[in-house]
């Protein structure tokens, strides 16, 4: 699954952040870069079955605290 | 890229297909019983002030959208912070919807496939939609909403033969405060959630034409959720509709005519899913757009694909399980989500209208 993922990300980049450099755009690739790092940790934490913590628990016990 | 621009029927199709998303299969909330659907008509009615606050936003300033207007009205780093709570809600809420998607795909057809798998079939065609732009989506939900008020006449005709009028009575049986909590609900999920929609004001037609959208779509929208929820509570009564995950399916699914048409609760949720593609799209524009204009980026475009898959991992972690989610959809979202859909905008109106009123008073005074 992980090699499928570094596949797969390995074609994003190409097409979505080193597209938008080549185009000269700058700004828009590193904004693009930073999302494809959180995005990428994300799929990777996911396809290695890690315990991602969820926000729904903080909204939650805040929301409870609150009312 | 040019100006983007959708027309008023366009644009009245999404706020349609957006506000009757996943209310429709998720049901209303839950606590009145067989006095639902009252909580709905109050909270229909309590949305249309909000509507004519965001539509007078469009009149004060025109061109603009949510992020545009924050900006503009509280100045670059308080417009900024503002703008980033916006790109949250709208990241949330479309991951909130996948999820639903998920959890019932998961629950009812698709229980041995991983729940990743269809969210992110549903959320790559959400990126190519908002890749292609407003117009595009535009054009397909005015499409779909036709598709979908076929589905939902045809489905409410044939339920008729198994109504039970006695589920409606006695009207009113536990007292008003359930209802004025379900009209809470109603009014956070959904219709108030259509505050997403500011994130794409910039591509409606003239001036003025936010309050025909806003109150058409909330009405036509409020009739639609009302019209369901009344046929689910027909056919299933309130106790076992409160006990449901996703009552919509369970009531269509009791449809049968002449033991020949019978399993028809698939093309419900054929409904199910192309609203929740144009809520889901509606949700990753507004928040590519955020991103843009607090990055000051050429193009929301550049982030779509990113955004949308951040979504969609997000939805994967976002609760728990299925009871987690109901939880959070009927008991904390209509507090966690009253901040975006009214504090925020309310206080962006008043400061709009202050701004508006001193530019006219300094023009007045340039003439004199």
């Amino acid at each position: 699954m992980v090699i499928y993922l570094l596949l797969i990300y390995a074609i994003i980049v190409v097409i979505d952040p080193y597209g938008l450099l080549k185009q000269g755009k700058k700004r828009d690739f590193y904004v693009c870069s930073a999302l494809c790092l959180v995005s990428f940790s994300l799929a990777f934490a996911l396809s290695m079955h890690w315990d991602i913590p969820s926000p729904s628990p903080t909204i939650i016990y805040m929301v409870k605290k609150l009312f | 890229m040019g100006k983007e621009n959708i027309p008023a029927g366009q644009s009245i199709s999404i706020a349609v297909l957006f506000i009757i998303g996943s209310s429709l299969f998720m049901g209303a909330s839950g606590q009145s019983g067989n006095s639902s659907w009252i909580a709905i008509i109050l909270a229909m009615l309590l949305a249309l002030p909000l509507m004519l606050i965001y539509a007078r936003l469009h009149v004060l300033l025109p061109g603009k959208d949510l992020f545009d207007m924050l900006i503009l009205v509280f100045g670059a780093v308080a417009g900024r912070v503002l703008s980033c709570l916006y790109i949250w809600y709208a990241l949330h809420l479309g991951s909130l919807v996948l999820r639903n998607f998920g959890e019932f795909g998961k629950s009812v057809p698709l229980t041995s496939t991983p729940m990743l798998a269809p969210m992110l079939i549903i959320g790559l065609l959400c990126v190519w939609v908002v890749k292609g732009g407003i117009e595009v989506l535009g054009r397909s939900s005015k499409f779909l909403l036709l598709f979908t008020f076929g589905v939902i006449v045809v489905v409410q005709l044939l339920s008729i033969p198994k109504f039970q009028f006695h589920h409606l009575l006695p009207v009113l049986d536990s007292g008003w405060k359930p209802v004025f909590t379900d009209m809470m609900g109603s009014f956070t999920f959904p219709f108030a959630e259509i505050v997403v929609f500011l994130g794409a004001f910039h591509a409606l037609p003239q001036k003025g034409s936010a309050v025909r959208i806003l109150i058409s779509g909330t009405l036509i929208a409020g009739v639609i959720i009302l019209l369901v929820t009344i046929r689910n509570l027909l056919v299933l009564g309130p106790d076992l509709l409160s006990s449901l995950y996703f009552p919509s399916y369970v009531a269509v699914s009791r449809i049968n005519i002449g033991d020949f048409l019978t399993r028809i609760e698939g093309s419900s949720a054929i409904v199910f899913v192309t609203t929740l593609f144009v809520k889901v799209s509606l949700c990753l524009y507004a928040a590519c757009n955020g991103v843009a204009k607090v990055f000051k980026l050429s193009s929301y475009r550049s982030v779509v694909l990113q955004m949308g898959l951040i979504m969609v991992y997000f939805a994967d972690f976002i609760y728990k399980d299925i009871m987690q989610m109901d939880y959070f959809a009927h008991h904390i979202y209509k507090i966690y989500a009253l901040p975006f859909q009214v504090v925020i905008p309310v206080i962006l109106w008043i400061a709009a209208e202050i701004l508006a009123r001193k530019k006219i008073r300094k023009q007045k005074t340039a003439q004199n």
